[in-house]
C-alpha cells in the first residue's frame, strides 16, 4: 500500500470516530500548551534578562560588598568611602566608584513607599552604565554640584501608562531615620527633581527604576556617614584571568570579609537556577503529556478491539503486517500532530496572557514579588520550540500508539476474521 | 495442451489444539484445481470446510502436507509472502466482510490499493468497471448498510475480482441471500467462469448450486472424496485409513 493511501485510509478511520478523536487530541493539546507556554515564556525571560544584563553591566566590572552570612562574616565590618581609593590603587583596576545606599520613605497618594537613595559619583557611574544611567527628561548635572534628585523611571511613571506621578522640576520630600547613640532621629529633605532616568528593567541592578540618585558627597553629608554599601570596580580588561586576579587581590586585602562578584557570574547563576525551575515545570507539563499518551494508548486498544474484524478483512485482502502497523501509527501520529499544532498556538497565547498578568501586577511604584520577574517579558516562540513541541507531541503519541499497533499487526488473519 | 494447476493440495492435514485436546480438522486432503475450472466443495457442517477454505485462501497454513497455490508452497512462505499470495486469491466470505464505513466503490478500490500497483485514477476506473459488471453500477456510493444482502455479495465479488485473482473462492454464497438473488448470482458466476475464464471454487451445502459446477468434491470428516461417501462406499480420495479410527471431535 502506498503511503498516501495509508494516510487517507487512516484519516477516514479517524473521521468515523470524531468525538473520541477530539477528546484524545484534547489530552495532547493540554500537555503541549503547558509545555509551550512555559518554554516560550522562559525564552522571553532569558532574552530579556540577557538584554538587561548587556545594558546594565560592563563585562569588566566587579561588585564589592561586605560579606554577609552567619559563620564567617564579621557583622561589625563595614566598607568606607576611602576604600574606593585603596581599591582603585590595585593592579589592573582602572576605576573604583562607591555606592552609598540609604533606605528612605516617600509619602504617596494613598500609602507610604519604602525606596532607596543612592549616593554615587555621577560621572563615574555614567562610565560604568553608559546605556542606563541616562536621563529621559531633565538633565543629570555631571561635574557641577547639585542638590536635586535624579529619579528612576518608575517613580516618574509608576502605572505603566502615560499618567505621571512625579515630574522634573517638582519637589519631592524624603523621610529617613538616624541613630544618635541610643536615640532615634527623624529627618526629612525636600528638594526638586533634576532628571528622570530611562527605564532599565528589573535585572539591571546598576540602575534601579525605583531608585533616587544623588551625588555621593551630598549623601555622606545628608546621612552623616562614611559607610558605603558597595564599590564597583572596572578592571583593565574582561579576561577571566584578570577578573580572578583582581578578585583574589581584593579578597586577601580585606581578610575575606568582603564578597567580590562578577555580573557575568551572577547572570550565569540566575540563568542556571532559572533553568532548574524551568526544567522542573516542564517536567510537570511532561507528565500531563504522558497522561495524554496513556489516553492515546487506551483509545487505540479500544479501537483495536473494535476493528479486529476490519484488520482481518485487510489481511485477507493481502495487507502486510507492517502496513497494518503503519495504519495504526499514522492514526496516532495524526492525533499527535493535531494536538501539538493546536497546543503550540494555545501555549503561545497563554504565554502572552501570563506576561500581561505579570505586568498588571506590577502597576504600582513598588513591585511586590513575582510580578516584577515578568516585567517587560514577552513570550518568544522560536523555531526550535515549535520543532521540539511538535516532535515531543508526535513522538509521545507514536510511542504510546506502538503497543496497540504491534498487537494489531501480529493478529492472525483467521482469528481476526472470526472476531465478532 | 498441458494443464495449468492453480491449486494443488497434497496430503494436507490441519490440526488445532482445543485446550490440550488436538482436533484433526483436515486429515489428509488431496486436491488439484486447473485454471478455468469451476469446482464445488460440498460437505456437512463440521466436516472441515472452513479450515480447507482458510488454507486455500492462504489465511492459514497446513500442519502437515503441502498446499501449493499458483506454484507457491504455503509452508515455505513467511508472513509477508503469505500476504502476497492472499492478494492473488479472491475470497468472497459468507458474511461478505465489507468494511462498513467505506462505500462499495471504496471497498473495491481498497483491494487494489493494498496491491499498490495502480494509480488512484486507474483504481477508480477499474473499480467502477467491475462494479458495473457485477450489476452494481447504480450503487457505487452506497455503504454496505445501504445495500441488500445480494448487493453486498456482488460488492464482495467485485472486491475479490479487483486484483485479477488466480482463483475466486466463495464461502456459502447462497447462505445469506434470497432465491431470486441466488439465480442472478449463479448467472454471474457462470459468466465469470465462461467468459473471463476465472477459476472458481465454491464451498456450499446447497446441492442446487453445486450441481452447476464442472466438478463436485465431497468433504466428510476432514477427508475429500470425488463422490458422495454417504451415497457410496467407494473412497477414492481417502489416503490414510489410520485416521478413520480416531474420534472426530
Amino acid at each position: 500500500m502506498k503511503f498516501c493511501d495509508l494516510v487517507s485510509y487512516s484519516f477516514n478511520a479517524i473521521k468515523t470516530r470524531k468525538w473520541r478523536t477530539v477528546l484524545t487530541v484534547l489530552g495532547v493539546i493540554i500537555g503541549i500548551t503547558a509545555i509551550v507556554a512555559l518554554l516560550s515564556l522562559g525564552q522571553g525571560f532569558e532574552t530579556e534578562l540577557d538584554r538587561q544584563f548587556q545594558q546594565g553591566f560592563s563585562t569588566n566590572s566587579l561588585y564589592i560588598t561586605k560579606k554577609t552570612g552567619i559563620i564567617n562574616a564579621d557583622p561589625t565590618f563595614e566598607l568606607y568611602f576611602n576604600d574606593t581609593q585603596t581599591i582603585a590603587g590595585f593592579e589592573n583596576v582602572d576605576l573604583a566608584t562607591p555606592v552609598l545606599r540609604k533606605t528612605i520613605y516617600i509619602v504617596g497618594p494613598s500609602q507610604n513607599f519604602t525606596l532607596n537613595v543612592f549616593g554615587i559619583n555621577f560621572t563615574e557611574y555614567r562610565r560604568i552604565f553608559p546605556f542606563i544611567f541616562v536621563e529621559e527628561k531633565g538633565s543629570i548635572s555631571f561635574g557641577s554640584p547639585t542638590s536635586g534628585f535624579v529619579i528612576g523611571n518608575r517613580i516618574h511613571k509608576p502605572f505603566r501608562n502615560d499618567s505621571i506621578y512625579l515630574d522634573v522640576g517638582e519637589n519631592l520630600t524624603i523621610y529617613w531615620i538616624e541613630r544618635n547613640g541610643t536615640n532615634i532621629i527623624y529627618n526629612n529633605l525636600t528638594t526638586q527633581v533634576d532628571a528622570v532616568l530611562t527605564e532599565s528593567g528589573s535585572f539591571a541592578s546598576g540602575v534601579n527604576d525605583i531608585g533616587i540618585y544623588i551625588p555621593i558627597e551630598m549623601a555622606m553629608d545628608l546621612f552623616q556617614t562614611q559607610q558605603v554599601q558597595s564599590i564597583i570596580a572596572l578592571t583593565t580588561d574582561d579576561e577571566s584571568a584578570t577578573l580572578d586576579q583582581v578578585t583574589t587581590q581584593i579578597e586577601e586585602y580585606y581578610a575575606e570579609q568582603i564578597t567580590v562578584s562578577a555580573p557575568q557570574a551572577i547572570l550565569a547563576q540566575i540563568q542556571s537556577s532559572f533553568n532548574t525551575i524551568e526544567t522542573f515545570l516542564a517536567g510537570i507539563a511532561g507528565i500531563s503529556l504522558a497522561v495524554a499518551g496513556i489516553g492515546i494508548m487506551n483509545i487505540m486498544i479500544v479501537s483495536l478491539l473494535e476493528r479486529t474484524r476490519e484488520i482481518g478483512i485487510l489481511k485477507s485482502l493481502g495487507t502486510k503486517d507492517h502496513t497494518i502497523l503503519f495504519i495504526f501509527l499514522i492514526e496516532t501520529g495524526i492525533i499527535g500532530l493535531l494536538g501539538s499544532g493546536i497546543g503550540i498556538g494555545l501555549g503561545y497565547g497563554f504565554g502572552y496572557i501570563f506576561s500581561f498578568l505579570g505586568n498588571f501586577r506590577q502597576a504600582s511604584i513598588q513591585n511586590p514579588g513575582v510580578g516584577s520577574i515578568f516585567a517587560g517579558v514577552r513570550p518568544i516562540l522560536s523555531f526550535s520550540i515549535v520543532l521540539q513541541a511538535l516532535l515531543f507531541g508526535v513522538l509521545t503519541s507514536l510511542i504510546f500508539g506502538l503497543y496497540p499497533a504491534i498487537r494489531a499487526a501480529r493478529l492472525k488473519p483467521v482469528d481476526a476474521l472470526r472476531h465478532e | 495442451m498441458s494443464k495449468t494447476l492453480i491449486l494443488e493440495a497434497k496430503q494436507v492435514k490441519r490440526t488445532y489444539m482445543q485446550g490440550k485436546i488436538p482436533v484433526h480438522a483436515l486429515r489428509g486432503v488431496n486436491l488439484e484445481v486447473e485454471k478455468g475450472e469451476f469446482i464445488a466443495i460440498v460437505g456437512p457442517s463440521g466436516s472441515g470446510k472452513s479450515t480447507l477454505l482458510n488454507l486455500i485462501g492462504a489465511l492459514d497454513v497446513p500442519t502437515e502436507g503441502e498446499m501449493i497455490i499458483g506454484g507457491k508452497n504455503l509452508k515455505e512462505q513467511n508472513r509477508n509472502r503469505l500476504a502476497e499470495i492472499r492478494q492473488q486469491v479472491g475470497f468472497v466470505f459468507q458474511y461478505f466482510n465489507l468494511i462498513p464505513r467505506l462505500t462499495a466503490l471504496q471497498n473495491v478500490e481498497l483491494a487494489m490499493a493494498i496491491i499498490g500497483t495502480m494509480t488512484k485514477t486507474q483504481r477508480h476506473q477499474k473499480a467502477q468497471m467491475i462494479l458495473e459488471e457485477v450489476g452494481l453500477g447504480d450503487r457505487l456510493l452506497h455503504r454496505p448498510s445501504e445495500l441488500s444482502g445480494g448487493q453486498q455479495q456482488r460488492a464482495a465479488i467485485a472486491r475479490a475480482l479487483a486484483g485479477d485473482p488466480l482463483l475466486l473462492l466463495m464461502d456459502e454464497p447462497t447462505g445469506n441471500i434470497d432465491t431470486k438473488s441466488r439465480d442472478a448470482l449463479l448467472e454471474l458466476i457462470k459468466n465469470l467462469n465462461r467468459n473471463r475464464h476465472i477459476t472458481i471454487i465454491i464451498v456450499t451445502h446447497d446441492s442446487y448450486i453445486a450441481q452447476q459446477a464442472d466438478r463436485i468434491v465431497y468433504l466428510v470428516d476432514g477427508i475429500l472424496y470425488n463422490e458422495d461417501p454417504t451415497q457410496s462406499s467407494d473412497r477414492v480420495f481417502e489416503s490414510n485409513n489410520t485416521h478413520s479410527k480416531e474420534v472426530n471431535l
